[in-house]
């Protein structure tokens, strides 16, 4: 098992290699100059080539790319264009802000979604059925940054229940959590009834009842757990889209986290921080699928890896 | 008998009301010390270090709040003093400078002549120059003449020089001790001799500021001020209808009528100091032709615009600057819409309307490519209100969208830019008209060296700018920029469109503040919450 955990690990870092390249070739060929954004009214060819030189940026894209690999492997992230901060510094200090949005909007997802999904299933085409489904459809269907303005507008404005955005207490967390999670909560619940209907027509669960198991034990027990391997794959992809969405959330909220670092990195070039973050999402990215794949061997023991 | 009750009751009355009245005056109008004020913006700052970073973004929590320059502009761009007490003017190139004395840096760091000197020379270093330092070094040194007076020797006369003291973009005064000690730090941490000292900065979050208690002024009524960032526009109102926080920045557009008719918050409005135009580049077929250029001109109804589509985030423009800067001319006769005038000027030029309406000339279609882009302000829509005003005077207008700073960066790629028509904003933060003319017209700034994107430029020309900012008496510069101001205005190197408004809004309960003209500067020493 350890073995397999380090060469999973292993095999990661060309994955991470290649995103890395990915970016840096894809900030430079976005239009648009560092050293013009920086510079702004001071303009001058003098200075443009100095900085330019500072920055590293007169050099050829694929000396760049190595040298930056270089550095990272020493844990140098480099610095920041704009106002020479390391950027392994910045991206810590928002980066657990991201994190902390994510974690608590995937757990809203998986219990929500989960239980919606189960109930959905158990009480198959009946109106519960009917209800989350539309539900569902809704939650998937509307956007995040209007859904997050509404709910500001009826939650934090009309009933003062929630500040209107920012961090620093648990109530800062709850409407930017809850939106974010909602498109996920609707794509957990529907995968989880279908999952389970699957699971619906088993032999195993007819013996279960047999034996004289209450109904709840054979549905958590029995079928939920059988049925959770393609949630399970689900909810490991839904952080993805949790990291992603949660820029448009940030913004909403006005988060401070890694996302709306990004974009600014992105306005001002700052090509440091931008591979520097992409560098630490998808990073975690792989780390969620690891944990993922190991999960499986948890939910199903013939799942084996060599 | 009872008639005189009655009078009495009343008169009683009176005097209750009058002094009830007067005791309410009195309260609101004397300063609490003490309180947090809140204020809300769309961005948060990229460098708190002055030498660093002249944007708004940064000026509006350190410009004379943490970080103080020599001199001041008052709410209506006229000049106090400041860290210096008076000045002198020597000769055409000296200005002497009698600096306050008792003040002190946030870290104990005494201000005086040594400080002024350590911080221009920081400044001007060759190796790591501060930003705007191609005006700083106008000032080619100040000369100590005792602890607490310096004279400010200059390479040339540079009329400007005396408004550029005022700018803490420029000559903002930084502690020489952390200068030494934080070096590129000090963007995260400024160190100045304002009323506040800086406390922390949260990325993306807020950055606090504390009342300074050895100011060498009265000291700061607000105990704590917050500078957060709400990204989006609505949020922002939002957040000040519940009292979330005390004043906002940057107000959408949108929202602004509304706000108006709130009864518990004040819009504060006043013109600014930017404005927005497109630049013709006049070396750039078919608009290298000044009749076409003058026919644009009158065709474009930039009064309709900025009712219809600017609305409150702007005015119409009137002259190369806003109002009340030095060098300002009313150019509303150059400008004037007329597009009965402007075909004329057209068919006068052998440009005959087509079957489709656009006019043709030797089998040419006159066409021309607009880079524009889009913002908050609506300047995207500015563009596109034109196109279908130059439609009706038989111009077709290949609208270009792009990105601000990929156009910028187009724009300046080589000495021949293929614009026609480029869509650009330029403030004047130094209240002096020269940073205008300077910059847009001087031939030093034809591209890629700068923004004279007009690419419009002659040594007569550069000649006539250079006079106009030498000129240390200000009767003699208004003369200047008058010639220089109807020029350029003949050649029709502009479409003008508008002046930003300024726009603040506050909440009732905020007292002593008053907006500013230039979009960097919130001064927040007088301001007191009830």
């Amino acid at each position: 098992m350890v073995k397999f955990i380090v060469s999973r690990l292993l095999y990661s870092l060309p994955i991470l290699f290649g995103i890395v390249f990915f970016v840096v070739i894809a900030v430079d060929l976005i239009p648009g100059d560092p050293v013009e954004v920086i510079l702004g009214a001071d303009w001058n060819p003098a200075s443009a080539r100095a900085l330019r030189a500072e920055l590293g940026l007169d050099r050829p894209l694929l000396v760049r790319y190595i040298s930056y690999v270089g550095k990272v492997a020493q844990g140098d992230f480099g610095r920041s264009f704009r106002d020479r901060t390391p950027v392994a510094l910045e991206i810590m200090r928002v980066w657990p802000n991201t994190l902390l949005l994510t974690a608590a909007s995937l757990s809203i997802a998986v219990v929500l979604g989960v239980l919606a999904g189960v109930l959905s299933a158990v009480k198959r085409n009946t109106w519960i059925d009917g209800f989350v489904r539309v539900i569902s459809l809704l939650g998937l269907s509307m956007p995040i940054f209007w859904t997050g303005l509404i709910a500001i507008w009826i939650f934090a404005f009309y009933f003062r229940w929630f500040p209107v955005g920012g961090i620093g207490t648990w109530q800062h967390l709850v409407l930017p959590a809850v939106t974010l999670a909602a498109p996920s909560v609707a794509m957990v619940a529907r995968m989880t009834r279908s999952s389970m209907l699957e699971v619906f027509g088993e032999d195993y669960l007819a013996t279960a009842r047999a034996k004289g198991l209450s109904e709840r034990v054979v549905v958590f027990k029995h079928a939920l757990k059988n049925a959770f391997m393609p949630v399970v794959t689900l909810i490991g992809l839904q952080v993805g889209n949790l990291m992603g969405g949660s820029v448009l959330t940030e913004t909403v909220f006005s988060w401070p986290g890694l996302g709306q670092l990004m974009v600014r990195a992105i306005f001002t070039r700052d090509v440091p921080v931008l591979q520097g973050g992409v560098l630490v999402m998808a990073t975690t990215f792989v780390l969620v699928n690891l944990t993922v794949d190991l999960v499986y061997v948890f939910l199903d023991p013939r799942v084996r890896y060599s | 008998m009872r008639f005189r009750l009655l009078m009495s009751a009343t008169l009683i009355g009176a005097c209750l009301f009058a002094i009830n009245l007067t005791v309410a005056v009195a309260q609101s109008e004397t300063p609490r010390s003490g309180g947090t004020l809140t204020i809300a913006r769309g961005q948060d700052s990229n460098n708190l270090d002055p030498y660093r970073s002249g944007t708004d973004v940064d000026m509006q929590v350190t410009g004379s709040n943490v970080i103080e320059p020599l001199l001041e502009f008052d709410e209506q761009l006229n000049l106090r003093p400041k860290l210096a007490e008076r000045w002198e003017v020597l000769d055409a190139t000296t200005v002497r400078l009698f600096l306050r004395q008792g003040v002190v840096f946030h870290d104990g760091t005494p201000f005086n002549a040594d400080a002024v000197i350590f911080n221009h020379e920081h400044r001007t270093n060759p190796e790591r120059p501060g930003n705007l330092v191609a005006w700083v070094a106008k000032v080619a040194e100040f000369r100590k003449v005792d602890d607490h007076t310096v004279d400010a020797v200059m390479t040339e006369p540079f009329g400007p020089a005396l408004l550029h003291f005022a700018l803490p973009s420029m000559f903002g005064q930084v502690s020489p001790t952390a200068i030494q000690q934080l070096g590129e730090d000090l963007g995260r941490g400024p160190v100045g001799t304002g009323p506040f000292r800086f406390v922390e900065w949260r990325t993306n979050d807020r950055i606090t500021l504390e009342r300074f208690d050895d100011y060498w002024g009265e000291p700061a009524h607000l105990e704590r001020v917050v500078y957060r960032v709400i990204p989006e526009a609505s949020a922002r109102t939002l957040a000040l209808l519940t009292g979330e926080v005390d004043m906002i920045l940057n107000p959408s557009p949108v929202d602004i009528p509304s706000l108006k008719t709130n009864p518990n918050v004040t819009v504060q409005q006043t013109e600014g100091t930017r404005a927005i135009m497109f630049m013709i580049n006049t070396r750039q077929a078919p608009t290298d032709d000044v009749a076409v250029r003058r026919a644009l001109v009158a065709g474009t109804d930039r009064h309709l615009i900025a009712e219809h589509v600017v609305e409150d985030a702007g005015a119409p423009l009137t002259g190369h600057v806003a109002t009340g800067i030095l060098g300002y001319r009313d150019l509303s006769d150059f400008w004037a819409y007329d597009p009965d005038r402007a075909r004329q000027m057209l068919d006068e030029a052998g440009w005959i309307p087509g079957p489709d309406g656009i006019r043709v000339k030797d089998g040419q279609r006159l066409e021309l490519d607009h880079w524009y882009y889009r913002n908050l302000r609506r300047d995207g829509e500015v563009s596109e209100a034109w196109q279908s005003q130059m439609r009706e005077i038989g111009v077709h207008v290949n609208l270009q969208l792009m990105e601000y700073g990929a156009m910028i960066a187009r724009a300046r790629s080589g000495p021949n830019p293929e614009h026609n028509v480029i869509t650009l904003s330029h403030g004047v933060p130094t209240g002096h008209a020269d940073y205008l003319y300077s910059l847009q017209f001087h031939s030093d700034f034809l591209p890629p060296n700068g923004f004279n994107l007009n690419m419009y430029a002659s040594a007569e020309l550069d000649a006539l700018i250079e006079e106009a900012y030498g000129a240390l008496d200000f009767d003699e510069a208004r003369g200047l920029y008058e010639e220089l101001a109807v020029r350029v205005a003949d050649a029709a190197t502009w479409i003008p469109m508008y002046v930003t408004m300024e726009n603040e809004v506050i909440a009732n309960h905020v007292r002593g503040y008053a907006i500013h003209r230039t979009d960097a500067s919130i001064f927040l020493w007088d301001v007191w919450k009830q």
